[in-house]
């Protein structure tokens, strides 16, 4: 039997509407959510023609028979490019991203996860996920979609949905050379794959759209991804591969902050010269999407120079998205440090818009100039401006800085 | 490196033990050879720990050196290379000048396997010894001690090592469980027990757990330690070998 953490406050938190720790079968808050939301409005019948970005999703519901398919918004043109590409998005209110979201209307088709080509239905979709441009369809649906939106904690909202019943793509797909290479290339590792993507400049939205649709790795392995953990192996993917080229270069001479906010949620990104780490500490305050209590609910995860063996379920898919933004900044810059980061949910994230919030969040940190100093105690008060939980507790709960403020190096005994 | 290099082993193994007992810790590092054995001393990436290796010419079934040479190396990709010695496998080290100097590794058992490695030019900065009087001095089985940390890493992160006159105490604390071991001066498997002065210091497990896995290479371990100062670990080798790590303290602020 699985035991269920103790606390309810902390128990929302940790699961994100993705376990049922509290062991309903429908997370109360997320129904709640989809309660609240202004709705697309436009009618809907069983016929949609549009452009899509191209979008495709996988659910995770009834795993390995899961519904998948291409998401298709009843509008034309280049602007529907925007509806799915979360790169694009920061600065933008909530309701914008609710409102690109819900235009997009979830075709679905029941498939195994592998194999999924064999349904005739589904192979005619394969070709619209590969196009580097939106592409325009005809679908027939059986029943007009329903409309609604759906959350979850990783990936971006979702619109209305209904079950395919014809699809025609009206014109030929636009397709990278990268792109058509890692498809096609059956002895390539999914891993592989997505470094070759991403350097070739693909954004983690197309590269988990393409590993999700079951189109990148070695040939016996090809199946479909769930689009949550498609978005997550693309984060955890690339930041590794980063992480492994920072190990090389020299540390950083000083201790740099970087602050950013949006949506509610506070970013401090403080980097310590010392080896490669990282660390995310968040404060859920009350009224933000998961806090169901009146106290703040803090969750954290951390990894040293090794790296995690584990996936990081305190901090979840968030972690992964972060440390990708982390490990391009020291990339480019060429250098070396371990890296702190406190992320402050306040009330006003009363919905989870995903993970992409935290990665465009983080990204955006660094690109003002850092604020500098010479020693860590410096550095962490500077960071902690503007921030509502006290430092203190934050420094208490910081297994990174536990290690680093007391820890002495074999150096000190030459 | 001009001369000619070969070193000779009949038990691949004991050398594959040693790299992985590195690897552990070691990312990448400079053997230095001489006509009289090689040397390797390195620390960890995050400057915590140092590993100093000391392999004497009667090491090896067969030495041959003829000058100063140093020889970079990934510990990774040694590792993988070594970890295929099996049992009854012969060992052959060789340096070879194609493509700007390879190591040749010999594995000699049913079947003849040759596999090269790029040699590295690693920034030489060669490490002083490390030499310090330490007020607590012991040998014990090595497994008793791995045994020992096992216990504790079940408890904390940190263990605070505490040497009384007759008494060592390994102790860890976590939010929830703490764990207490307790190693008597007549105890069995304490081979030595020396406290010039009582002692107590602080270490991260993981690191210490990293250097016991040398336990494999020896059955007995020389631990020595002083209050906030380094732990040292030092393990006997054949031919008068050792290897030594040292690991520094975690000092509470």
């Amino acid at each position: 039997m699985v035991k269920l953490p103790s606390s309810s406050p902390q128990r929302c938190v940790l699961c994100k509407g993705s376990r049922m720790l509290c062991g309903r079968s429908k997370c109360p808050l997320l129904t709640r959510w989809n309660a609240l939301l202004p709705f697309y409005k436009k009618e809907l019948n069983e016929d949609i023609f549009g452009s899509t970005p191209p979008s495709f999703f996988v659910g995770r519901f009834n795993y390995p028979r899961v519904y998948a398919g291409p998401m298709i918004p009843p509008d034309f043109g280049e602007e529907v490019k925007i509806l799915d590409e979360p790169d694009l998005w920061f600065g933008k209110p909530l309701e914008i991203i609710v409102n690109y979201r819900s235009r997009l209307v979830r075709s679905v088709t029941p498939v195994e996860v592998k194999n999924p080509w064999e349904d005739r239905l589904f192979d005619s979709t394969r070709e619209l996920v590969i196009s580097s441009k939106p592409i325009d369809v005809e679908a027939k649906f059986e029943k007009p979609p329903k409309i609604r939106i759906d959350f979850n904690a990783n990936a971006q909202p979702f619109g209305p949905i209904g079950k395919l019943k014809v699809i025609n793509i009206s014109e030929n797909p636009k397709v990278e050379r990268v792109v058509d290479r890692c498809v096609h290339d059956y002895d390539l590792k999914a891993g592989s794959a997505i470094i070759s993507l991403y350097e070739g400049g693909l954004s983690v939205n197309t590269i988990q759209r393409i590993l999700s649709a079951g189109l990148l790795g070695t040939k016996p392995r090809r199946k479909l991804v769930p689009t949550r953990w498609a978005i997550t192996a693309t984060d955890d993917v690339t930041s590794k591969f980063y992480v492994n080229l920072i190990k090389k270069y020299p540390e950083i001479g000083e201790y740099f902050v970087f602050k950013s906010s949006y949506l509610d949620n506070y970013f401090r990104v403080i980097l310590i010269p010392h080896s490669w780490a990282f660390e995310q500490l968040e404060a859920w305050y009350p009224g933000s999407a998961w806090v169901t209590g009146k106290q703040p609910v803090i969750v954290v995860d951390h990894e040293f120079y090794e790296g995690r063996k584990s996936y990081a379920s305190n901090v979840s898919g968030a972690y992964y998205a972060a440390r990708l933004g982390v490990t391009e900044y020291l990339t480019r810059i060429r250098r070396q440090a371990a890296c702190v980061i406190f992320r402050e949910v306040h009330g006003g994230y009363t919905i989870p818009l995903g993970v992409w919030q935290i990665r465009e969040n983080v990204r955006q940190a660094f690109k003002n100039p850092p604020e500098r100093f010479s020693s860590l105690e410096e550095a962490l008060k500077a960071s902690h401006n503007g921030l509502g939980i006290p430092l203190q507790y934050w420094v208490k709960k910081s297994q990174l800085l536990n290690f680093i403020r007391n820890q002495t190096k074999i150096t000190t005994f030459f | 490196m001009g001369g000619k290099f070969e070193a000779k082993l009949s038990d691949a193994r004991i050398f594959s033990q040693i790299v992985d007992a590195i690897s552990a810790l070691i990312d990448e590092g400079n053997y230095y050879f001489s006509p009289d054995g090689l040397s390797f001393r390195a620390m960890d990436p995050s400057h915590v720990a140092m590993v100093d290796l000391e392999l004497n010419k009667a090491f090896f079934e067969d030495y041959v050196c003829e000058e100063d040479f140093v020889l970079g190396v990934n510990f990774d990709e040694l590792s993988k290379i070594t970890s295929r010695a099996g049992a009854g496998d012969a060992l052959t080290l060789e340096t070879s000048e194609e493509e700007g100097g390879r190591l040749r590794i010999k594995l000699m058992g049913k079947a003849t396997r040759i596999f090269t490695l790029p040699i590295l030019s690693l920034e030489s900065e060669e490490l002083p010894r490390l030499e310090i009087d330490f007020n607590v001095k012991t040998s014990l089985d090595s497994d008793l001690l791995k045994q020992a940390l096992k216990d504790a890493g079940i408890a904390g992160e940190y263990v605070e090592i505490i040497a009384e006159d007759n008494t060592l105490k390994i102790e860890s604390r976590g939010e929830r469980q703490s764990a207490q071991i307790s190693l008597e001066k007549d105890g069995e498997g304490v081979h030595e027990y020396n406290v010039s002065e009582s002692s107590k210091s602080m270490y991260a497990i993981d690191m210490l757990s990293k250097m016991i896995k040398a336990a494999s290479l020896s059955d007995v371990v020389t631990v020595e330690f002083s209050s906030d100062m380094p732990m040292k670990f030092s393990f006997g080798l054949p031919g008068q070998g050792k290897l030594t790590y040292f690991l520094a303290p975690r000092i509470e602020k």
